[in-house]
């Protein structure tokens, strides 16, 4: 997109640092006793989500990214890579999986996302905090079984494993914790 | 309105407690004023600037002072006592955050024949003062004794390297700006720290045209400024030299006689050994002067020829008076911030 001068930069600016895409997360101002203005930034990185902290002089020049929140339909999962829609144009276009692993456990053919795109890369898939999934496979609960305590492992219908409580039968809906991938409440619909 | 109105009570109590301090010590309360039409140079700090008007219809330029210091040298030369201000001071430019506002209030006093290092105490019995009419319940942060550690033992400790020896072996001991050799030194500090900060992958601006100070600035404040510890108030010691400032050299050293205090890791003061060097005051005052094909030299003179040995310190009282609160910005003791004043 272009040069910045480090002192132009917000909260929420798209930079380029060491070659990889970030977005500020916090910016300071520190004059020292007697100097230059400089500036403090918290960067997100937003590949891998590691924090970087760097200091530029306020005059630094910086390179401002075009970082695009694009709604996107998603079609469906080859094994290798997800393959969406742009809500607006329609173009289609793919992503790896193995960039965004988590986020096979918890899309459904067919719903819309908010993905975060640079460069022709996916950078984000923007997933609900939490999800509500069909159990696809449940083991039985063994009668009287209370050594293993009264839990289980179910799949859900996008393969995930979860442990559940003893009573979740298959054909039932669980919510689950996006992040953590723990069950929270079986769902009656 | 969203000010705090004990903060105003706070601050009132504060001003009497330092003033009844100075009274004891037998320093002078000088009042000067806040338009100048010719300021102490200072390549950083942007000013606001006005436009006196004549009954004639011409005008001319006048400066909102960025610190009392031009008024309160001039009556040190004139052959006052050890002195003291409180007032207002302005500084363009800055965007207003936690801890920086363009209007703020300065206590800055000034011992004749003390050094910098010899106004700690009275640092001290400052932050005693404020503490008692303030907050009695403050933190170690705040009531601690002053933790003195200097640029180079943060540096060893923090940044991994003797700054010390860099400075030795770049020529920086002893010398000074206007030393012929001065220029070649700088050059030679500077090439260590762009390597220093390339080792580690860190922006070290224009190679050709940044300057020694901005260099260690970038240092300073990725690697020792956050990492200092703020479970007293402390106070970091003897700066480079090499850094302009008013303050006079360390003789036979590369540091300044200089320190600044920081109270949970904010910059509340700073002390400066003023310098009294007719030749180097007037290095200073053309190297930071805009006017650089004919600068005034009025201030430089009158200070050399006039000013006692003495160290001058300055202290942000707004961010005194919020540290002791206990509050963790300047917010709540903003009475009518600009943007209230805006009209619907």
């Amino acid at each position: 997109m272009g040069m910045i001068k480090a002192g132009a930069i917000a909260k929420g600016t798209y930079l380029l640092e060491k070659n990889e895409p970030f977005v500020v997360s916090e910016r300071e101002f520190v004059n020292p006793g007697k100097g230059s203005a400089f500036v403090r930034l918290k960067l997100k990185n937003l590949r891998s989500g590691a924090v970087l902290k760097i200091t530029h002089k306020s005059q630094d020049n910086c390179e401002e990214i075009d970082v695009d929140e694009v709604e996107s339909q998603f079609l469906y999962s080859d094994g290798v890579s997800f393959h969406f829609m742009d809500s607006s144009t329609f173009d289609q276009f793919e992503v790896p999986i193995k960039a965004h692993e988590n986020a096979q456990f918890y899309m459904l053919d067919g719903e819309t996302f908010k993905l975060t795109r640079w460069n022709e890369e996916t950078l984000d898939i923007r997933l609900p905090p939490k999800k509500d999934l069909l159990v696809a496979e449940a083991e039985e609960a063994v009668k009287g079984d209370t050594v293993t305590g009264a839990t289980k492992y179910v799949i859900t219908e996008t393969n995930l494993k979860v442990k559940v409580p003893i009573f979740i039968k298959q054909g039932e809906k669980i919510r689950v914790n996006v992040e953590s991938g723990e069950y929270q409440e079986r769902i009656n619909d | 309105m969203q000010f705090k109105p004990e903060a105003i009570k706070e601050r009132a109590a504060m001003y009497r407690g330092l003033r009844g301090y100075f009274e004891t010590c037998g320093y002078l309360e000088v009042d000067t004023p806040l338009l100048t039409d010719n300021p102490i140079p200072e390549s950083h700090i942007e000013l606001f600037k006005t436009q006196k008007v004549q009954p004639d219809g011409t005008s001319f330029p006048l400066y909102l002072i960025p610190s009392p210091e031009v008024w309160l040298k001039m009556v040190l030369a004139s052959g006052s006592s050890s002195l003291y201000q409180i007032g207002r001071c302005f500084r363009n430019g800055e965007q207003v955050d936690r801890w920086h506002r363009n209007e703020f209030t300065m206590l800055e006093w000034y011992g004749i024949n003390k050094s910098a290092g010899e106004n700690l105490p009275v640092m001290q019995e400052i932050l005693k003062i404020t503490i008692n009419a303030v907050n009695p319940e403050a933190g170690k942060e705040i009531s601690g004794n002053i933790r003195e550690i200097s640029m180079d033992e943060a540096f060893r400790e923090f940044a991994g390297f003797s700054l010390e020896s860099a400075l030795k072996e770049s020529g920086l001991t002893g010398i000074n700006r206007t030393s012929p050799d001065y220029p070649a030194s700088l050059a030679d500090i500077s090439i260590f720290f762009q390597s220093r900060l390339k080792e580690k992958n860190l922006p070290s601006g224009d190679k050709e045209r940044e300057s020694a100070d901005d260099l260690f600035h970038r240092l300073f404040l990725t690697f020792v400024e956050e990492a200092l510890p703020a479970d007293r108030p402390l106070a970091l010691t003897h700066w480079p030299a090499f850094i302009p400032t008013l303050a006079r050299d360390i003789p036979g050293t590369p540091w300044a006689d200089r320190w600044e205090l920081y109270i949970r890791g904010v910059e509340v003061a700073n002390c400066y050994g003023e310098e009294t060097d007719e030749r180097l005051l007037k290095k200073y005052w053309e190297n930071e002067s805009t006017e650089k094909t004919d600068p005034d030299f009025r201030w430089p003179q009158l200070i050399a020829r006039g000013m006692p040995p003495c160290s001058g310190t300055a202290v942000g009282l707004d961010r005194l008076l919020a540290l002791v609160r206990g509050d963790d910005s300047l917010k709540g003791l903003d009475l009518f911030p600009i943007h209230d004043n805006m009209p619907r």
